[in-house]
């Protein structure tokens, strides 16, 4: 996977791979920040002079069950930290694409959620603590491993999401809970979007909180959605319930779910040709983005967590058609309120289509983040937000 | 900033430390305060004016500080803040304290001190004159003295005009003769506080009071040599002039009554009654007020626990007799030193369900102040207006056709800002109602 | 101070002496008295006095209601205290978007209110709901009893409008639920008014829950209330609140409620589950049979909305209602792992004895925040603050040592800021500073807050060397 000239290094702790960064900066050499190896698709990360490799920086640190926390280093596998905590009847309620062999650093350094986000909250409500690597040389800690902890600023926020720019996870703290005892699911097709996405929004703010609640459109004609509940067997009894009034209510037909989100959780897997842009809108917006999405020509799949309002869509087919399919889709998300990046495209589309082609809110603010960081910009150059 | 104030701290009635160290500002008292509100400065709110007495008492503020005077007299003394606390923090009894203080040591105007007298000594201890006051103003107002008033653009005509909005239409003097006997069984005897605004401007409700009684099976009777209860006179931190009142008070009705010697005073009457909310939150603080005065603590102590207003006593003692129905859609609103200073909630609520067929609507910020608080629509204008205004808003988006109240101040105070806003909506006493609902 | 009356007008600028005396609190211990305050009304104003503090070097200090319990509101260094009381509007209420855009000064508790005919809720719920305000929220990351099942208050946050220190006006996130770049509303909320001035919010609502039921369990000692709440979460329930108070403690709230609190319990435990009614009475069973096995001597289940109302009402008055116990007090606010809770308590109690003062306990054991009161009386000399101070201290260094933390939802301020060092290395706090350099590089907001002064700090550093 390396090429020719670029240095790899697997450190084993966190001060050697602090050390490791310190030496880059010094060098200046650029450093590439590699987990399982699941998201290296993102961003305009080019070659860079170095790669640090995390796969020496796994197990588990320390698992109280009655606590419901969990500690970490930073290259574990979401795989292995999974089975681990099924052996005391826990899990972590985190469901982001490529679980297979995503670690869970990526998985916080990318902001890599699934669709359990609607029950459970996102990457940045589960973690509670962090070590981070530093380019200076030095491991900075944040949070802790309690559940409630406002003693300093929250640095595990600005961690999460920031592509390795910043520092390197070491170590995470974060909240698991019991497996609940019984599960169930629907799936349902509509003709129109809107009735999906209603249908959708009246079932993810109903009070038997679902676990999942996702739409998807495919370049066939219909609209599935699909609704999922874990927790004791009467409210999941009920959300399912609940799942089907609201279906019926707007002409959908339900059925009952297997692995569909399984599915479409792994698009960013399968997208590798054309364009996948991702966008976040308020979840009122997304009907209305997903019709836009769906009439543009290349129109591949568009697959929403319509609980949170995350949206990814792959356009495919000629070059010029990817473009412009993707620059409107991310026009169409900053209209009404959101925004997005093209996450993933084709690998000669690159030059052509930036990962994120529009400014952001704060800009100047990140990159004087990124500066007090990362002065001498040695972290994952390319995937900077600033 | 730590220079202390050479003053003395100027009388046994200023706030003691106990009371100050009640508060531990903890904020809660800060959304209640109908000024906080309005001005949204920590002065002009209870944990802030506490704060300020608690300065003074340091000496790192003079009693006599502007400042001290202005944000301690933009208070309303509505105490919505005591319902507020948690720490049941008395803050009546500070702000009173605190204005004694003020009124002891701040050097006031001729002018003022000239109306203070004419107030507080020769208008309202003096029912014939304030009877007289009450049927000029009625003229006046009648003969369309306000509009000349505010022609002439001047300030304090202009006041005078806003008081003059105030006035009822009609003023009566037919309040109830010395004793109303029961109606049927007697259940109680109770005594009935006539009050100077109530026993001149709102006679009649006197009268309606005594009725609603008697119905019940309670024989009301009035003693003579009462008096005005003293409440404005402490609120505005005349506290001497309210002990005076008190006295005569106290002796007035412990005569009335047929109080023996060797026997306990107040054997014989079950009650004390007050239909003005202000009056009876005052009457039940005559053991504070006179807590120094060795010759009397023990007797206003005795007097201040027989006091019930007429509300809670009736619907404590339960209502015998099944009011008529009236079909009317009512509000209520609760006056501030009824729900705030005598913590009575629940007993006009109960009342006003035992009377059929009156659609009782929810008022909302029903326990907030209407600006009234005694003379403090005299004395705060701007201020008075700001928090009426708010209430009026209030009952119009209800919808009730009339609103029930339990004392003067508000009677006059809330219909005189439905009357500014064109509304026709109509503020009733709740004693006024029920004898309504009985009919004659 | 004449250059900000001519900057905002009379109306806005506050000077006096008997205008600053009352600035000088928040609703903790330690005070300071401001060199000027301004009520700013709009955004507009707010960019105008930072420009004008940053040209000549003042100290901005932002105050929502006042009822922090951190000092964080406290002009420790001087400056100009901004208060956001006249910046209290309910800007939009977006029920299709399940969000709120609210301007700093509103209180908590009227957003809930203003959203509950929508069917919605904000969740973090602080004691002080009634009076605090959102912007204090968002600085102090805010919690409260029902934040153990549905997060803080940075889990509710997705926007914000910010003033820099030098005036500059800076939007941050929006109504989605993530946006592009570093999560810089995420890294603000809790930063304790010490990166910028919150103009205004954009926050979550949430659906109310469709039913709950309250159950209040009385235990002889602290301990067997303890296990109760190890043995609820082992079991794999998580309540939306639970809430745990000594015997002290329900002396004063029973005073001030009338809930009926038993007075001769050794500990109470306040416990609500909330959600769908399917499946709730058979949890609150399962919590009662808990309860049960760990000696609860008797347990009430509130009946009503009004019976749930005052239980709350008790709790969350609780440290206001400490002027029945005491002039002063001071509350600690230390976090632990919730399987440490028997042991901690133990040295809260023994902290207690050792200085001679009263504690009383009442804290939300299911997160493992607890909240000693130390009661003390500053009448009785300053010294007495010392030794609640010296109590507290011991408690938090239990606390950090158990792995724990110092404060779980009262925040840092100028209370807690020079026990930093006992809970971050030194290259944990460079590395705070650095964010805190990005956002505010003159140092000029709420200075003596957060990170540890070398003045203020130097004896408490001293006293640790030794």
């Amino acid at each position: 996977m390396t090429a020719i000239g670029i240095r790899a290094a697997a450190p084993t702790d966190a001060a050697e791979c602090a050390r490791m960064l310190a030496e880059a900066s010094r060098d200046r050499r650029t450093v590439r920040v590699v987990g399982g190896m699941t998201k290296s698709y993102i961003g305009d990360v080019g070659d860079t002079d170095t790669e640090v490799r995390t796969s020496g920086l796994a197990g588990i640190v320390d698992h109280v069950p009655a606590d419901l926390t969990v500690t970490v280093v930073g290259g574990t596998r979401m795989a292995d930290l999974a089975d681990a905590l099924a052996r005391a009847g826990q899990f972590l309620p985190l469901d982001p694409p490529h679980a297979d062999h995503a670690t869970i650093g990526g998985i916080i350094a990318a902001n890599s959620n699934g669709f359990w986000r609607a029950r459970y909250g996102g990457v940045r409500d589960l973690l509670i603590g962090t070590r981070i690597a530093l380019p200076d040389g030095t491991v900075a800690r944040s949070g802790g491993r309690v559940v409630k902890n406002v003693a300093g600023y929250d640095l595990n926020k600005l961690i999460t999401g920031s592509f390795g720019t910043l520092g390197v996870i070491v170590e995470a703290t974060l909240k698991v809970l019991p497996v609940p005892t019984a599960r169930d699911g629907v799936v349902a097709t509509f003709a129109r979007g809107p009735d999906a996405f209603a249908a959708a929004s009246a079932i993810a703010r109903a009070a038997s909180r679902p676990e999942a609640v996702a739409v998807e459109r495919t370049a066939r004609d219909d609209w599935r959605l699909i609704a999922t509940a874990r927790g004791a067997a009467a409210a999941v009894a009920r959300a399912t319930a609940d799942a089907r009034r609201e279906i019926k209510a707007r002409g959908g037909s339900a059925a009952i779910a297997a692995d569909e989100l399984d599915e479409l959780r792994e698009l960013p897997a399968r997208a590798t040709d054309g364009a996948l842009v991702r966008v976040a809108v308020p979840i009122a917006a997304q009907s209305a983005f997903a019709d836009t999405a769906a009439r543009l020509e290349g129109f591949a799949t568009l697959v929403a967590d319509a609980a949170s309002g995350v949206v990814r869509v792959h356009v495919r087919g000629d070059d010029d058609a990817v473009t412009r399919g993707a620059e409107a889709l991310l026009l169409a998300a900053r209209m009404v309120g959101g925004g997005g990046r093209v996450e993933r495209r084709a690998e000669h589309l690159r030059a052509r289509l930036p990962a994120s082609p529009t400014r952001t809110n704060g800009g100047l603010l990140m990159r004087r983040i990124k500066d007090a960081f990362d002065p001498a910009g040695i972290l994952e150059p390319g995937r900077s937000p600033a | 900033m730590t220079a202390t104030f050479p003053l003395p701290y100027p009388n046994a009635d200023a706030p003691g430390e106990d009371l100050i160290a009640r508060c531990v500002h903890c904020g809660f008292c800060l959304p209640t305060c109908p000024t906080f509100a309005v001005l949204g400065v920590e002065m002009d709110s209870p944990r802030g004016r506490i704060r300020l007495m608690k300065t003074v008492w340091e000496r790192r503020l003079g009693a006599d500080a502007a400042g001290f005077d202005d944000h301690i007299s933009k208070c309303l003394d509505c105490r919505a803040c005591e319902t507020a606390c948690p720490s049941g923090v008395e803050y009546g009894k500070l702000v009173e304290g605190a204005r004694s203080q003020i009124v002891a040591v701040r050097p006031r105007s001729r002018i003022e001190r000239a109306i203070r007298v004419a107030a507080f000594d020769w208008l309202l201890p003096h029912r014939r004159a304030l009877g007289a006051f009450a049927s000029i103003s009625v003229l006046a107002k009648r003969l369309g003295a306000r509009a000349v008033l505010r022609a002439t653009h001047l300030r304090a005509a202009g006041r005078m005009a806003d008081l003059l909005d105030l006035v009822p239409d009609r003023a009566s003097a037919s309040g109830p003769p010395r004793i109303v006997r029961a109606r049927g069984e007697r259940r109680a005897r109770v005594a009935l506080l006539r009050g100077c605004v109530m026993g001149s401007v709102f006679a009649p409700t006197n009268a309606a009071t005594a009725r609603v009684l008697a119905r019940n099976g309670i024989e009301v009777f009035v003693p003579d040599d009462q008096t005005c209860c003293g409440a404005l006179h402490a609120h505005a931190g005349e506290r001497d002039r309210a002990r005076a009142l008190a006295r005569r008070n106290i002796a007035a009705f412990e005569k009335a009554e047929g109080s023996e010697r060797g026997r306990a005073p107040f054997e014989s009457v079950d009650a004390v009654i007050v239909n003005a909310a202000g009056c009876g939150a005052a009457m039940k603080e005559y053991g504070w007020l006179l807590k120094d005065d060795p010759e009397w603590s023990t007797r206003a102590s005795a007097f201040a626990a027989k006091v019930k207003d007429a509300t809670e006593y009736l619907a404590d003692i339960g209502v015998r007799e099944q009011p008529r129905g009236l079909g009317v859609r009512a509000t209520w609103d609760d006056p501030c030193h009824l729900l705030h200073g005598q913590k009575v909630r629940e007993q006009p609520r109960a009342l006003l369900a035992a009377i059929p067929e009156l659609e009782l609507i929810p008022l909302a910020e029903a326990d907030w102040c209407c600006g009234s608080a005694g003379t403090y629509n005299v004395t705060q204008p701007d201020l008075a207006r700001a928090v009426l205004d708010r209430k009026v808003g209030h009952i119009l988006r209800s919808g009730a056709d009339v609103v029930i109240t339990a004392n003067p101040g508000c009677l006059m105070q809330i219909q005189a800002g439905l009357r500014a806003a064109g509304s026709r909506v109509t503020v009733v006493h709740l004693m006024d109602l029920l004898d309504q609902a009985y009919g004659p | 101070m004449r250059g900000l009356v001519d900057l905002l007008g009379p109306s806005k600028v506050l000077g006096a002496r008997a205008d600053l005396v009352v600035y000088e609190y928040d609703g903790a211990v330690d005070t300071a008295t401001p060199d000027a305050v301004v009520l700013p009304e709009s955004t507009a104003d707010v960019s105008a006095l930072a420009r004008f503090c940053h040209e000549h070097a003042v100290p901005i200090v932002p105050r929502g209601a006042g009822t922090g319990l951190s000092g964080g509101a406290i002009p420790v260094e001087g400056g100009v205290v901004v208060s956001f009381a006249r910046m209290a509007r309910i800007v939009e209420i977006d029920a299709a978007n399940l969000r709120a855009i609210v301007q700093p000064g509103v209180i908590n508790l009227h957003l809930s209110t203003a959203a509950a005919p929508y069917g919605l809720h904000f969740v973090p719920d602080p004691s002080s709901q009634k009076a605090c305000t959102l912007g204090g929220n968002v600085a102090e990351n805010s919690g409260g009893p029902h934040t153990l099942a549905y997060g803080v208050t940075t889990n509710h946050v997705t926007g914000l409008e910010i003033v820099l220190s030098d005036g500059e006006v800076v939007r941050l996130g929006g109504k989605a639920i993530e946006h592009e770049g570093y999560d810089l509303v995420g890294t603000f909320v809790g930063s304790e008014g010490t990166l910028g001035l919150v103009t205004e919010i954009t926050v979550r609502l949430v659906p109310l829950p469709e039913d709950k039921r309250t159950l209040m369990a009385a235990f002889e000692t602290m301990d067997a209330a303890s296990e109760t709440v190890s043995a609820i979460i082992a079991a794999g329930i998580v309540p939306g609140a639970i809430e745990m108070m000594d015997q002290l403690a329900t002396e004063a709230v029973e005073a001030a409620v009338h809930a009926g609190y038993p007075l001769d319990a050794g500990a109470i435990l306040l416990v609500e589950v909330d959600g769908p009614r399917d499946g709730l009475d058979d949890i609150r069973q399962r919590i009662e049979t808990i309860c049960r096995e760990n000696g609860a001597r008797s347990i009430r289940i509130a009946a009503t909305a009004l019976e749930r109302e005052r239980l709350w009402a008790g709790r969350k008055g609780a440290f206001a209602a400490m002027g029945r116990l005491s002039p002063d007090y001071y509350v600690q606010d230390g976090v632990i792992p919730r399987t440490r809770l028997p042991e901690i308590l133990r040295v809260v109690k023994g902290a207690g004895e050792r200085h001679h003062l009263r504690v009383a306990n009442v804290f939300h054991a299911g997160d493992g925040n607890l909240h000693p009161l130390i009661l003390f009386d500053l009448r009785d000399g300053p010294e007495e603050l010392e030794r609640a101070k010296a109590a507290g201290l011991e408690i938090l260094t239990a606390c950090v040592e158990a792995g724990g933390s110092l404060t779980g939802e009262h925040g840092i301020g100028m209370e807690k800021n020079c026990y930093m060092p006992l809970q971050f290395a030194a290259q944990d706090l460079a590395a705070m500073r650095r964010v805190k350099e990005a956002f505010d590089p003159a140092g000029l907001m709420n200075p003596g807050k957060v990170f540890p002064t070398p003045s203020r700090c130097r004896e408490f550093v001293l006293a640790a060397a030794r």
